[in-house]
C-alpha cells in the first residue's frame, strides 16, 4: 500500500494572503479637525495698521507655529484708543486662553489684571511695559536706545546747539524711557538742550502745519527725535535737505532705506518680528512658571546709521 | 470489453491525466494570481483617490474658513469701535436725557459708517435698554421701540460671548435670526447705557462662504459652533439643530473633512458622497473585468498548448505500455525528450529488451530441455538396437 502524504494547503494560501495584505499597506487618513489642544495665548497689539505692528504679529505667528501655540489677535484702531484696548483685553478674557499679551496703550492702567489672576491667565508686557510687580516685560531697553541715539546726535551737532523730540503717548513706558534716555544723556554728557518735546505721535504722522509751527517757534533746531518710524519718516519728508538731523527707533524696511538714503541720520533697530517672536518663545518656555517668578527679556537694538545699515540688513535677512 | 466502456474509460482517464491536474492548477493559480492583482490594483487605486480627495477637501475648507475667521474678526473689531465712539456715546446720554429722536437719526448716520466697513455685516444696532429702543444702520426703520424686556436681557447677556457672534432673533424683525456681536458702550460715569449689535445674517454666510464648497453633486457643507450646533447650512431649518456625527451617513459612504477656525472657533465641515468621487474608477471596473478574463484566457490558451508538448511524451510512454500490457512485447517508446519522461522511456524500452531476452533465454532452455527430455525417451524406447 503507498502511502501519500498529504500536503496542506492552508498555510500556502495564508502567507499568499498574508504577503498581498502586506504589500497593499494601510488605508490612509481622513483629515481631522483640531481641537482645542494647544496652549492659547489672546494678544492684545496696539494698532494694526502700521508696519510695525503687522511685523510683531508676523513674529507671533511664526513664533506661535514653531513653539506649538495657538494665537488669537485684537487690535485697536489707533495706538491712543486705551478705551477700545481694555475692552478687547476684557473680551479676550472671557475666551479660553492660557496666557495674555499686552502691549499696554496705557503702561499705569492695569485693572484688567485682576480678572486674568481670577481666570488664572498668565500676562506678559511685550513692546511696552506693564507697570505692575511681578509682570514680565518683553522688548528692547528703550531707555538705552535713547542715550544711544542722544550720543549719535551730539556727535553730529559737536554737542551742542538744541534739538527737538516728538514722541509717542507718554502713557507708555516704551516713548517715556526713550524721551527720558535722551534727556538724560544731553543733560550729562552735552551742552545740547531740548527746545520742544510733543507727544502723542506712536506711528502716527505729524502734521505738516505742526511741524512748521515747531519749526518756527524753534528756528534753532539742529536735530528732531522721533519716537517711531512712521512719525520720524514723516519729518523728514517735510524736512527734505534741510540739514537738520532726524532719528527714531525702528527696523522697518522704509525706515531702514532712508537711513540709507540718508533722509534719516541713525535709527535705534527695534525689530517688530523679533519682538513677537521672542515673546512666543518667552511664553512657551515658561508655560509651567507662575508670571511673578519670571525675569524680564531684554533684545538688542543696535543704533544703525548710514555706515552699518547695509551690513545689518544682510545679516538680518541671512 | 465492448466500445462504449471503452470510450467510457478514455473519458474519465482523459480528466484524471496528469495533462488534465497540470492544466487546473495552472489556471487556478493564474485566476488567483490575476484576481488578487486586480483587486489590490482596484483597492488601492480607490484608497488613494479618497485620500487626495479628502486632501483637496481639507485644502478648500481650510482656506474658506481662514476668510470667514478674517471677516468675524473685522466684524468684531467694527463692533467694539463703534461700542468705544465717543460720538455715539455723547448721543446716546444726550437722548437719555432729553429724549430728543434727533439724537437717534444722528446715532443712526454714525451706524450706517460702520455697516458698509464689511461686506458680511448686514446691519449694526443700538439698543438702549433704558428707553427699551433699538436705532438702527438700515434706511428702514431707522429705529424701533417697546423693545421687549426678553430681548433687551438676550442682548445684554450676549455681550459676554465676546469673539464669536451669537445666534439671536432680530429684535427689530423677530422674522429671522441673526449672528451678531455684541459690545456694550460704557458710560463716562460707569454702567452700561447701551449696547452695539454687529450683525450678519445666516444666508449671508451660507452664499459668501459655503456655496461655494457645495458645487457638484454630492456635497454638503456645514458651519458649526463650539458646542457642534449649525450656524449655516444650505438648509435653513437646520440652523441652530445640534449636529451629531452619528447621525450623518457613514465614514463608508461619505468622504469628510473638517478644519477649526482660530478666532471664533467655528467649524467648517465638508462631506461627498464616495460613490460621486468614485465614479470614474467604478466604471473601470467593467474594463478591469475584461482585461482580468482577456489575461485568464490568454493564459488558459498557453497552458494548453505548453502542457500538451509537456504532456506528448508521457503519452506516448502510456500507450506504448498499454500495448505492451497487451501482449505487444516488440512495442518500444520513441524517445523525443531528455527530461525525467525521456529517461523513463528509456529505462522502459530496456526493461523490454531485458524482458525480451530472458524469454528468449527462457525459450532456449525450454527447448533444450525438451530436446534433452526427448533424446532420454528415444534412448529409453530403443536403447539394445544400437549394440
Amino acid at each position: 500500500m503507498i502511502r501519500r502524504n498529504k500536503v496542506s494547503k492552508g498555510p500556502g494560501i495564508f502567507f499568499i494572503l498574508l504577503s498581498v495584505c502586506m504589500a497593499a499597506g494601510c488605508a490612509g487618513d481622513v483629515h481631522k479637525e483640531e481641537g482645542k489642544e494647544r496652549y492659547t495665548v489672546g494678544v492684545v497689539t496696539k494698532s494694526k495698521s502700521s508696519e510695525y505692528w503687522m511685523s510683531v504679529c508676523s513674529g507671533m505667528e511664526k513664533g506661535a507655529e514653531d513653539f506649538g501655540l495657538s494665537v488669537k489677535f485684537v487690535s485697536p484702531d489707533s495706538e491712543s484708543n486705551d478705551k477700545m484696548q481694555k475692552k478687547m483685553i476684557h473680551d479676550l478674557l472671557q475666551q479660553d486662553i492660557d496666557a495674555l499679551a499686552v502691549s499696554p496703550v496705557s503702561s499705569y492702567d492695569t485693572e484688567y489684571l485682576k480678572e486674568a489672576e481670577e481666570k488664572h491667565v498668565k500676562v506678559i508686557g511685550y513692546d511696552t511695559k506693564i507697570l505692575a510687580e511681578g509682570i514680565p516685560y518683553i522688548g528692547i531697553d528703550n531707555e538705552k536706545a535713547g542715550r544711544e541715539l542722544a550720543a549719535v546726535m551730539a556727535e553730529k551737532l559737536g554737542g551742542r546747539g538744541s534739538v527737538g523730540i516728538v514722541a509717542g503717548d507718554l502713557r507708555q513706558t516704551a516713548h517715556y524711557e526713550r524721551m527720558e534716555g535722551i534727556k538724560k544723556y544731553i543733560k550729562e554728557y552735552t551742552d545740547m538742550e531740548i527746545a520742544f518735546i510733543e507727544s502723542g505721535y506712536g506711528n502716527l504722522l505729524i502734521s505738516e502745519t505742526e511741524i512748521s509751527r515747531l519749526l518756527s517757534e524753534h528756528p534753532d533746531v539742529g536735530g528732531i527725535f522721533a519716537s517711531s518710524g512712521v512719525t520720524a519718516l514723516g519729518i523728514s519728508q517735510y524736512l527734505g535737505d534741510s540739514g537738520i538731523y532726524v532719528m527714531t527707533v525702528d527696523a522697518q524696511q522704509d525706515a531702514l532705506d532712508a537711513v540709507e538714503r540718508g533722509d534719516l541720520t541713525a535709527l535705534a533697530a527695534q525689530s517688530g518680528f523679533e519682538i513677537g517672536y521672542e515673546t512666543m518663545r518667552f511664553i512657551a518656555e515658561n508655560r509651567d512658571k507662575d508670571s511673578g517668578v519670571l525675569e524680564d527679556r531684554i533684545l538688542d537694538a543696535e543704533v544703525l546709521t548710514g555706515e552699518n545699515v547695509s551690513k545689518w540688513s544682510e545679516q538680518t535677512d541671512e | 470489453m465492448n466500445n462504449d466502456k471503452m470510450r467510457n474509460d478514455r473519458s474519465i482517464r482523459v480528466f484524471q491525466s496528469m495533462r488534465c491536474k497540470m492544466v487546473m492548477v495552472m489556471l487556478g493559480i493564474t485566476a488567483v494570481t490575476a484576481a488578487l492583482i486586480t483587486g489590490v490594483f482596484y483597492w488601492k487605486s480607490s484608497e488613494m483617490i479618497e485620500k487626495n480627495y479628502t486632501e483637496s477637501l481639507y485644502a478648500g475648507i481650510s482656506q474658506t474658513g481662514d476668510a470667514l475667521d478674517e471677516s468675524m474678526e473685522e466684524v468684531y473689531y467694527l463692533t467694539t469701535l463703534a461700542a468705544c465712539d465717543g460720538e455715539i456715546l455723547k448721543s446716546v446720554e444726550e437722548f437719555l436725557e432729553s429724549g430728543d429722536e434727533n439724537d437717534l437719526v444722528l446715532i443712526a448716520g454714525l451706524l450706517r459708517d460702520y455697516a458698509v466697513r464689511n461686506r458680511d455685516l448686514a446691519s449694526v444696532y443700538l439698543v438702549i435698554p433704558g428707553r427699551r429702543v433699538i436705532v438702527t444702520s438700515q434706511e428702514y426703520p431707522v429705529c424701533q421701540k417697546e423693545i421687549s424686556k426678553e430681548r433687551l436681557w438676550e442682548i445684554g447677556t450676549a455681550g459676554e460671548k465676546a469673539l464669536t457672534p451669537v445666534m439671536l432673533k432680530d429684535p427689530v424683525r423677530e422674522t429671522a435670526d441673526i449672528l451678531s456681536y455684541v459690545s456694550p458702550v460704557e458710560g463716562e460715569g460707569g454702567g452700561t447705557p447701551a449696547y452695539v449689535m454687529g450683525n450678519i445674517k445666516e444666508r449671508s454666510l451660507y452664499y459668501n462662504y459655503l456655496d461655494g464648497l457645495e458645487s457638484g453633486r454630492g456635497i454638503t457643507a456645514v458651519i458649526l459652533d463650539r458646542n457642534g450646533r449649525i450656524v449655516s447650512s444650505r438648509n435653513p431649518a437646520r440652523v441652530g439643530e445640534v449636529s451629531d456625527k452619528s447621525e450623518e451617513n457613514s465614514a463608508d459612504e461619505m468622504l469628510q473633512a473638517e478644519y477649526l477656525t482660530n478666532f471664533t472657533e467655528y467649524s467648517l465641515r465638508i462631506e461627498k458622497e464616495k460613490s460621486e468621487v468614485l465614479t470614474d474608477l467604478r466604471q473601470m471596473r467593467l474594463h478591469l473585468l475584461g482585461i482580468l478574463a482577456a489575461v485568464f484566457a490568454l493564459g488558459a490558451i498557453l497552458i494548453v498548448v505548453l502542457t500538451g508538448a509537456m504532456y506528448a511524451p508521457l503519452r506516448k510512454l502510456t500507450e506504448t505500455m498499454a500495448k505492451v500490457s497487451g501482449g505487444e512485447l516488440g512495442q518500444r517508446v520513441e524517445i523525443t525528450t531528455r527530461d525525467e519522461i525521456g529517461i523513463l522511456s528509456g529505462e522502459f524500452n530496456d526493461m523490454l529488451n531485458h524482458i525480451e531476452k530472458l524469454i528468449e533465454k527462457l525459450i532456449q532452455e525450454e527447448m533444450l530441455k525438451k530436446d534433452a527430455e526427448l533424446e532420454a525417451l528415444q534412448y529409453q524406447i530403443t536403447p539394445h538396437r544400437d549394440y
